[in-house]
């Protein structure tokens, strides 16, 4: 009996024994599995960033926020018959309008926001805001100046291409500026990455008449390096992580700050062209040379 | 026959119960002004009275500080626009904002920009700069007389409502997101609210670090926060408007003012059911200004032509308005036994809730 407890007692030792084995083997597969994903996922992530560093040849360096410079998400236009006829259908979801003298606390004292599609309009001093706004429908303004604002996906939109009044509107480039203020070959050092130049643009842009600044009128902007078109942009959105583009109050001047990288060693000649949204254009032309160290 | 009338009787029953709880609305004919200020010339009706605290009647360009016995001194500068926080002043000057001590009404300059935002009752404040979107945070500090700075921080859009409590800042945005700053607890977020991506309102007080907004369309819905931004509650509204006031008050009482009705929640933060609607008042117009006593909020409500001070009642559940011959804009507490003050630029009325109603 006691040999048989005894070799019941050996049965189950190597049972557990085995159980164990497995156990190991199962726990060394999952281990490896785990790295081999681990791996797999680190290769991808490193694919990734490299690709996105490739991707960018010109991007913002930091934004321009401070408090000497500012931008206006909101675009004051001017009607000539404080009337104006949209090209889109929109509903009215917000309302409000200034009844106390003492409610000074928000940027618009009569605002109506639309929505049209995905889009939301915001449009200031509407005599009688319609519920609903039908393409083609003249709309009436209690005031000729009215700001108006486009909000897609909470991004902001240039509305110049939503709503042309009848405006005659002027663009120029005032100047490019190399950012450091020195050699252009400065930028080459060692603490630039990828031969990279940040410029600076100054662009300066009214409307005619002369009595009221517009401030969305450079709409488009185009960089040349050696007559190759680098970089092309609308300047369509304004957006708090993104801001390529600042909007100036009144006739101020806008700047906008791009790096162009991977210039080759040699003279080279950097073109910037403004455009506004009638297509009237101005250019710059900036001579340079590039020596690596 | 016995069922049809006991049908009908439970029938009169209900319609009873109906009539009985439908909320009362009358004029407030009793509710008179102790006082009445007119520039500087004062009618006073009730002589018995006595100014407890020093009023400051806050006329835009200016404002009168009126104390005991009716004393009158002016805080004025040339072409300013004045705002009320708690301890101090603000004053707009072209576009340099100045900060005044109430109390020692010394001046110094704070910052360039278009817009003040601050709240009667606390010593937070906003300026905003012209684009809307640029914006700083400042404490009044009443015994170093000076305002700190706290933060900076430019919004992704622009508001549609805020609400400054005594430690915290509130904004909802225009894109869907909602802002909160708490300088004391650290706490700063920006929050996307999921399918919501317009905000039309956002209220909260003092007492708890939850928020509620009123947000989206078709349908329009009532969400209760939390401090990190996240919806703890919905409440869906069965009709969509253009425009809210909503209103937290200290006793956890919620004011929602629609362009057509007037409705009362019960706040319950943590029970499963957190809002309990117990009143609508058919009432027109905005409100443009309320304050709240222990069990009384009184506000002034109009649609720009009538002008109409609103009284509520929570002990009685109910609710008094009298309407105004003249503008009124502002109202201020003065005693918080129930006395306080009515005002445009122009004039001044001292009334109180114990005497009168």
């Amino acid at each position: 009996m006691d040999s048989f407890f005894k070799s019941g007692a050996l049965i189950m030792y190597i049972s557990k024994s085995k159980c164990n084995i497995k156990i190991k083997k199962k726990f060394y597969y999952l281990s490896f599995y785990l790295l081999i994903f681990t791996i797999f996922f680190f290769i991808l992530f490193f694919v990734f960033l490299q690709q996105n560093n490739a991707a960018s040849n010109v991007f913002l360096v930091r934004d321009f926020c401070n408090v000497a410079n500012s931008f206006l998400p909101a675009s004051q236009f001017y009607l000539s018959d404080s009337k104006l006829s949209l090209d889109f259908p929109a509903q009215l979801i917000y309302n409000k309008s200034a009844i106390s003298p003492y409610q000074q606390d928000n940027i618009f004292m009569n605002l109506a926001v639309y929505k049209s599609g995905d889009k939301y309009i915001g449009l200031t001093d509407l005599l009688y805001p319609p519920e609903k706004i039908n393409p083609k429908e003249e709309i009436e303004f209690s005031n000729k100046n009215i700001s108006c604002f486009i909000i897609e996906k909470g991004v902001f939109l240039n509305p110049v291409e939503f709503i042309k009044p009848v405006l005659s509107t002027s663009v120029s480039i005032v100047n490019v500026y190399y950012l450091n203020e020195e050699e252009v070959a400065v930028a080459f050092r060692q603490n630039y990455k990828n031969n990279i130049i940040p410029i600076l643009i100054y662009t300066y842009s009214t409307y005619l008449s002369g009595r009221f600044a517009f401030t969305s009128n450079v709409y488009k902007i185009e960089i040349f390096l050696d007559d190759d078109l680098l970089y092309e942009r609308k300047l369509d959105t304004v957006s708090k992580k993104k801001i390529i583009e600042l909007l100036m109050t009144s006739s101020r001047p806008q700047f906008i700050k791009y790096i162009i990288s991977n210039v080759t060693d040699g003279d080279h000649i950097l073109k910037v062209k403004v455009y506004d949204f009638y297509n009237n254009s101005k250019e710059i032309l900036k001579k340079f040379s590039v020596k690596s160290y | 026959m016995v069922r049809k009338i006991l049908s009908f009787f439970l029938f009169l029953v209900l319609i009873g119960i109906f009539f009985i709880n439908i909320p009362s609305i009358k004029n407030a004919s009793d509710l008179k002004a102790i006082a009445s200020i007119e520039d500087k010339n004062v009618e006073v009706i009730d002589k018995s009275f006595q100014i407890s605290s020093t009023i400051y009647w806050n006329r835009i360009n200016k404002v009168t500080k009126i104390s005991k016995n009716y004393n009158f001194i002016d805080i004025f500068s040339e072409n300013s626009k004045f705002s009320l926080g708690k301890d101090f002043l603000l004053s707009k000057e072209e576009k340099q904002f100045f900060i005044i001590d109430k109390k020692t009404e010394s001046k110094n300059y704070l910052i360039d920009g278009e817009i003040a935002l601050t709240n009667k009752e606390s010593n937070l404040f906003a300026i905003v700069k012209k684009n809307g979107l640029e914006i700083t945070f400042y404490q009044f500090v009443p015994l170093e007389n000076r305002a700190i700075e706290l933060k900076k921080e430019v919004f992704s859009s622009f508001w549609t409502s805020y609400k400054i409590t005594k430690n915290s800042f509130y904004f909802s945005l225009m894109n869907g997101n909602c802002y909160i700053f708490n300088p004391f607890e650290s706490i700063s977020t920006e929050s996307v609210i999921k399918d919501s991506p317009f905000i039309y309102s956002i209220c909260a007080n003092s007492s708890s670090n939850n928020f509620i907004i009123i947000s989206g369309f078709g349908p329009q819905k009532l969400n209760i926060l939390n401090k990190d931004g996240n919806i703890t509650y919905e409440h869906i509204f069965d009709k969509s408007y253009t425009s809210f006031f909503t209103y937290l008050l200290d006793n956890q009482i919620l004011i929602v003012k629609n362009p057509e009705s007037l409705n009362l929640f019960h706040i319950n933060w943590n029970k499963n059911k957190k809002v309990d609607l117990f009143n609508t008042i058919s009432l027109k117009g905005e409100i443009l200004d309320i304050l709240e006593f222990y069990s009384f909020f009184v506000f002034i409500l109009s649609d720009g032509k009538d002008y109409q001070l609103g009284i509520y009642d929570f002990e009685n559940n109910r609710f008094y308005k009298k309407y105004w011959k003249e503008p009124i804009y502002q109202l201020d507490i003065i005693d918080s036994n129930g006395v306080f003050s009515v005002y445009n630029q122009d004039k001044l009325w001292i009334l109180s809730l114990n005497q009168e109603l």
